[in-house]
């Protein structure tokens, strides 16, 4: 539900501003205090040497790669603080701006955002007005619901996992469990350290945090989740059957029955989270049965997925959830794929269960490709994305690169428990704003993975070039349609028409372009294929058919997340990059946007683009059937 | 719609109406029950779904089944796959590979606008058949992610 009229009032968005400032201040103390720590290691190091030096000179850069990481969490929530203060800022001068001016005309502004006029205005066509700005005031009152949501979201992302670990006692015994922080290498010592007996019951008592921690094998944490979250289920359960109520009464009124918001979150996305494995897992919804209940038997009966709960945080992202859920066992698979979505993806709001199936064709594929060394596939529900595309979150990279810094350190974490012996691919595949993301994780927070696909992107934000990935050995691959308006965004960049904005209904909220569009040819990808069939405008919808089984896209994801990249070629699956041409009359080509979007300053405004893709003959792009 | 009236997606073209939701699942279900029959397969479970079409939930959507057979100790279920894929091409209606302008990876045949994929399972003692219909349903299948099981349905042919 929107916000009212008089909280917008009441709201301080320039506290965040200011707090943002106090961030930045922090920060700065911290980076002159790890710069003087480098000299002064860098000192020691000329100047002392032996076992003892450098023990001690090994503990002081681990203590220098935690600060590192605590500068670059500060630098994260002063950009979320200061993101959402200035465009929460804006929005509140704007509709505080409107109210006024309606009532200044003789217009009433209910607190709700309902326009009526005043009893002395007379006229018919003035009702009809009032119902525009009806409409107009409640989108407004929306964004700023959105924008509100969405900054406390960011701001609780920037801080960090923040599950409570307390110490567990085993056997008698207090037993310290890392923090989130703690390298995934010293994490792994940590549990091979430990006795049968200890893992066993440790596993048994389910502490939260331990199903989070990179570093621990993803079977231990998929039974530690999958705990977890049905001890979220049984909260709410429980007092409903004991109190003879609905779940649904128990969740509206959590108070009256003893439990607090924070357990109806907790619930609402353990329902979701397992809507999402029972989907991924091929079995009917939870309402009669848990997805715990189900056994390997069963599973191996009917054919049904090998699903994991990889990661489990319900309450995390300000309530909007975090989870991972892969199918097929990353630590034992020779390849592995992360999918990260982009916009409007959530726990809460279901995209691990609704009808995309992005994983589960993925999954489905590689098997086909690969019957002897399916690929695991997990669904990266790891972030905090922005809220639709009118957030106007969409148009900055805060939640990229605080999102990438969360990819990077999960996606860095699979090498250490990854079977010895068995090869390693890794290939992170990211989704419209996800794919800015993945960039983000790449070039700006150190991640380390085999292959990259981006899909529909918008913009790859700090990376300029496919270098700036540092893939050792592999390559940036590209999907991105002729016809998907989000994957021109990148070369458009600021100068985006606003009248092809409207005609997409504000899709790209009012600034677009997140950095360099990598299906440029400057760029240094290799572009796949990635056509949409019967496609002939560009079309919004367009978007999202990179997953499609049968589509040429996912058939050349599944050529390069099962470690065939090289293929493309043969397969007939490599498309052009798109370049840019130098000509005067630009309405007299073929090109999406020119013919069906009119774009009355493009000519002068925008260098005019061409996409090769967009003039393939006409067999080679599936125009004949339905979809 | 029964197999003899399953036309060419280009026959059908964009100004056929859109079929109706039972229209759209008997085009799968009835797929599936045709190739347990042709395939003479021992179904140990058989699904059915609404699939989003793209990624946004937007209609056109079409109807999926899964269904998963049989495969005896030591046998190569690809090869199986493989075999079964064969058979079903060489049945009045039913054509080898994909349907014009798909290409998926897998031993595929298509009935018109259906395309079955065929393959091994997720386990050794298991084969699987996906089945995917056109993309013509127009209702909104947005919520509609829930499976039903069809194993009776399938089984009774």
């Amino acid at each position: 539900m929107a916000v009212s009229v008089s909280t917008v009032r009441d709201s301080k968005p320039d506290r965040l501003v200011d707090a943002a400032d106090a961030t930045g201040r922090h920060r700065s103390e911290l980076q002159t205090i790890i710069a003087g720590q480098r000299e002064s290691l860098s000192h020691l190091q000329e100047h002392w040497s032996g076992q003892a030096a450098s023990a001690a000179l090994a503990r002081g850069l681990d203590d220098i790669a935690r600060q590192d990481r605590v500068a670059g969490r500060l630098l994260n929530l002063e950009s979320a603080l200061r993101n959402g203060g200035l465009q929460m800022g804006a929005l509140r001068d704007a509709l505080l701006d409107l109210v006024s001016s309606l009532e200044r005309f003789g217009f009433a502004v209910a607190d709700d955002g309902t326009v009526t006029p005043e009893q002395w205005l007379v006229g018919q066509f003035l009702d009809s007005l009032a119902d525009k700005f009806t409409g107009f005031l409640q989108k407004m009152l929306q964004l700023f619901t959105d924008l509100d949501e969405n900054t406390a979201a960011a701001i609780d992302q920037a801080a960090g996992v923040d599950i409570p670990n307390p110490p567990v006692e085993v056997g008698g015994q207090d037993i310290h469990i890392p923090s989130p922080d703690t390298d995934p290498a010293d994490v792994k010592q940590w549990w091979d350290s430990l006795s049968e007996q200890q893992r066993r019951e440790l596993i048994d008592r389910h502490p939260p945090m331990l199903g989070n921690l990179n570093g621990i094998p993803a079977e231990v944490r998929d039974q530690v989740n999958v705990a977890v979250m049905d001890d979220d289920l049984d909260r709410v359960q429980n007092v409903a059957d004991r109190n003879g109520v609905s779940t649904d009464e128990v969740a509206g009124n959590p108070g009256r029955y003893g439990l607090t918001d924070g357990d109806v979150t907790r619930y609402q996305n353990a329902k979701r989270t397992q809507e999402g494995l029972l989907h991924q897992l091929g079995a009917q919804d939870g309402e009669t049965r848990r997805y715990s209940e189900i056994g390997e038997q069963e599973r191996r009966d009917k054919n049904w997925r090998p699903t994991m709960l990889w990661a489990y945080d319900p309450q995390a992202f300000d309530g909007k959830g975090r989870a991972a859920v892969s199918i097929g066992n990353p630590d034992r698979a020779s390849n592995t794929a992360v999918i990260v979505p982009g916009t409007s993806a959530s726990v809460r709001d279901g995209w691990l269960s609704d009808g995309h199936n992005d994983a589960i064709h993925l999954y489905g594929q590689s098997l086909k490709a690969d019957p002897a060394d399916p690929t695991a596939v997990i669904s990266w529900m790891g972030y905090n994305t922005p809220e639709s595309f009118t957030d106007p979150n969409i148009a900055n990279t805060g939640l990229a690169r605080a999102g990438g810094d969360a990819l990077a350190w999960d996606v860095n974490g699979l090498n250490v428990t990854h079977e010895a012996g068995v090869p390693e691919h890794v290939t992170v595949i990211g989704h419209s704003y996800g794919s800015t993301t993945v960039a983000d994780a790449f070039a700006n927070s150190g991640m380390q993975a085999d292959d990259a696909i981006l899909l529909g992107s918008p913009g790859t934000d700090v990376a300029r070039s496919a270098a700036d990935f540092n893939l050792d050995g592999g390559q940036v691959y590209i999907g991105d349609a002729s016809t998907d308006p989000v994957g021109w965004l990148g070369q458009m960049g600021n100068t985006l028409p606003g009248e092809l904005n409207d005609s997409l209904g504000n899709m790209v909220g009012p600034t677009a372009g997140l950095g360099a569009d990598p299906a440029f040819e400057d760029f240094g990808a290799t572009r796949f294929r990635a056509e949409v069939p019967g496609a002939d405008t560009i079309d919004p919808s367009d978007h999202s058919y990179y997953y499609t089984v049968g589509s040429e896209s996912l058939r050349s994801m599944t050529e390069i997340v099962t470690g065939n990249g090289g293929r493309l070629d043969e397969l007939g699956l490599l498309a052009q990059p798109r370049t840019e041409l130098t000509v005067s009359t630009p309405q007299q080509l073929d090109v999406p946007v020119l013919g069906e979007v009119p774009l009355p300053h493009l000519e002068v405004e925008t260098p005019v683009i061409y996409d090769p893709e967009w003039n393939r003959a006409g067999g080679s792009v599936t125009n004949d059937h339905g979809y | 719609m029964s197999p003899s009236d399953q036309s060419t997606p280009k026959a059908d073209g964009p100004t056929a109406p859109p079929p109706s939701d039972a229209e759209s699942r008997a085009q799968v279900v009835d797929t599936a029950k045709d190739v347990v029959r042709a395939a003479d397969l021992r179904v140990t479970y058989a699904s059915f779904q609404w699939e989003w079409c793209n990624d946004q939930g937007d209609p056109p959507f079409h109807g999926r089944v899964d269904m998963a057979f049989e495969v005896q100790p030591g046998a190569d279920s690809q090869g199986l796959g493989r075999q079964i894929a064969a058979t079903l091409a060489e049945l009045p209606g039913w054509a080898p590979g994909p349907p014009p302008g798909f290409q998926p990876a897998g031993d595929v045949v298509h009935r018109g606008g259906v395309m079955v994929i065929v393959g091994p399972g997720n386990y050794p003692e298991r084969g699987a058949v996906e089945i995917y219909g056109e993309c013509r349903n127009m209702n909104d299948h947005r919520d509609d992610n829930e499976l039903t099981d069809i194993t009776a349905e399938v089984r009774a042919g």
